[in-house]
């Protein structure tokens, strides 16, 4: 029986410089709790963990989690998270992005890696506000959003994340809180666990450019709590379009398991049929083996 | 090592020993990045290692260079030796050969653009009287690429109405420039 982990083996030296307050604090802690946890219950191997993140505030959190990373580039976690998928199954695949990454830059990687059920689980840091570059407005940003890219306020609606990725075929569907850590770990824990394309929109304040602590605190419910069919589509869809990432005072904002279903994968689809997963790892030709 | 380092570091700054493990094996932690980073691959904004780092990827350029030596990279048609020589790129090269062939002019075509093959190119051209650039875009981007790389251009035969180079044509516009 090997020696359980201690959260604490997933720090690195590397030094965090998101600004006190950050809503990414709230995911860091939640995910490498829920590591932590699935490792010990002999869920998945540390060692088969890979994370990816794409370009951002939220994307500095693989610096800080001591697995496997792929930091890659704007709005692309989910093409190479369907490669790193793809070329081993074995691998527990996360990704992270932020909403300006996601749903902006990558909104058709993301949708394509919906619709094809492809087995990785998306974290989307959520601040609806472009953080590292400033404050400028992004897709999820209420309309009338004051940025530095549109000073008058943001004359568009902002989307709905939870509604566009129910009907591009995702087969786990949630939506988290960065400030209800341990809620948030529980549904990474059955994101990460649910085979096919798992999504959380995580509600995550940017404390600097759109600091959304109170408005969250007071309206987030669990949606698990009150009684919900997390099997039913339309359930699913009308539970989704209760709250439009607007700024009502009075709104209610559902948080948790707003849909799961089965179907296969991408992989299950063409990888074994077609011989394109588990092949054998490439010979070099003598320009790469310099550098390898 | 402080804390928190990875077992087994992935991408070395130290150019003659780059050594990288392959993702699940637990005694290495793989972390790759694109932005500029260390030797375990944390992102980093050290000036040191920001400068070690392009240093490194332009070896990789030099790496690129000498393999490519090693290979034929650039195909050549018609008599190698002939007074003038057309030089072009890409699907233009039917036509070219084919209205090439009729004056009995060589026609040379270099496979790859960056890093652009001046070993191959300079002999091949230092004989002709005239060389010539068959493309098709408004601007002669192949021209002016061998020109920055110190290659003799001297006429360009350039087409851009949105339709290929036909032998006729072409035969015509070569004739125009040997005048």
């Amino acid at each position: 029986m090997p020696a359980k982990m201690d959260v604490k083996e997933l720090n690195t030296y590397a030094t965090n410089t998101w600004c006190p307050g950050c809503g990414n604090f709230g995911i860091e802690r939640a995910i490498k709790l829920a590591v932590t946890e699935l490792v010990n219950e002999g869920k998945i191997k540390r060692e088969n963990v890979v994370t990816l993140s794409g370009i951002g505030c939220h994307a500095k959190i693989v610096d800080y989690i001591n697995v496997n990373s792929f930091y890659s580039l704007h709005g692309r976690v989910p093409a190479p998270a369907s490669g790193v998928k793809l070329a081993n199954p074995e691998l527990t695949v996360i990704g992270f992005a932020g909403d300006g990454d996601a749903y902006s830059e990558g909104l058709v990687h993301l949708v394509f890696a919906a619709k094809r059920n492809m087995d990785i689980t998306m974290i989307v840091h959520d601040n609806r506000v472009f953080g590292l570059t400033t404050g400028q407005f992004t897709p999820t940003s209420p309309k009338g959003f004051k940025g530095r890219s549109m000073p008058r306020g943001a004359p568009e609606e902002p989307f709905n994340p939870i509604e566009l990725m129910l009907v591009s075929g995702a087969t786990f569907v949630a939506r988290g809180y960065s400030g209800k850590v341990n809620d948030l770990k529980a549904l990474m824990k059955r994101a990460i666990l649910h085979r096919g394309f798992a999504i959380i929109d995580v509600l995550q304040p940017c404390f600097t450019f759109f600091n959304t602590y109170d408005y969250y605190n007071k309206a987030v419910y669990d949606i698990q709590a009150v009684g919900h069919n997390e099997h039913d589509w339309d359930q699913a869809l009308a539970k989704a379009r209760e709250w439009d990432y607007g700024v009502e005072e009075k709104a209610r904002i559902p948080i948790g398991v707003f849909y799961e279903t089965e179907r296969p994968t991408f992989g299950d689809a063409v990888g074994a049929e077609k011989g394109l997963i588990s092949r054998p790892v490439p010979v070099f030709g003598p320009l790469l083996k310099d550098h390898i | 090592m402080p804390s928190g380092t990875p077992k087994v570091h992935t991408e070395s700054l130290k150019i003659e020993s780059i050594t990288r493990s392959s993702v699940t094996s637990y005694e290495a932690i793989v972390k790759y990045s694109s932005y500029e980073h260390d030797e375990y691959g944390i992102t980093t904004e050290d000036a040191d290692l920001i400068a070690r780092g392009h240093d490194k990827r332009l070896t990789k350029a030099e790496s690129i260079e000498k393999e490519l030596m090693a290979r034929r990279t650039v195909k050549t048609y018609g008599p190698a030796d002939s007074k003038h020589v057309i030089v072009t790129w890409g699907s233009t090269k039917g036509a070219c050969i084919e209205a090439a062939a009729e004056r009995g002019l060589g026609v040379v075509q270099p496979l790859y653009l960056h890093p652009l093959q001046t070993w191959e190119l300079t002999p091949m051209l230092a004989h002709a009287d005239k060389v010539i650039c068959v493309e098709v875009n408004s601007k002669g981007q192949l021209a002016t690429w061998m020109r920055y790389h110190g290659l003799r251009v001297d006429d360009t035969l350039l087409k851009y109405d949105g339709r290929p180079f036909t032998v006729d044509e072409l035969d015509r516009r070569i004739s125009e420039v040997l005048k």
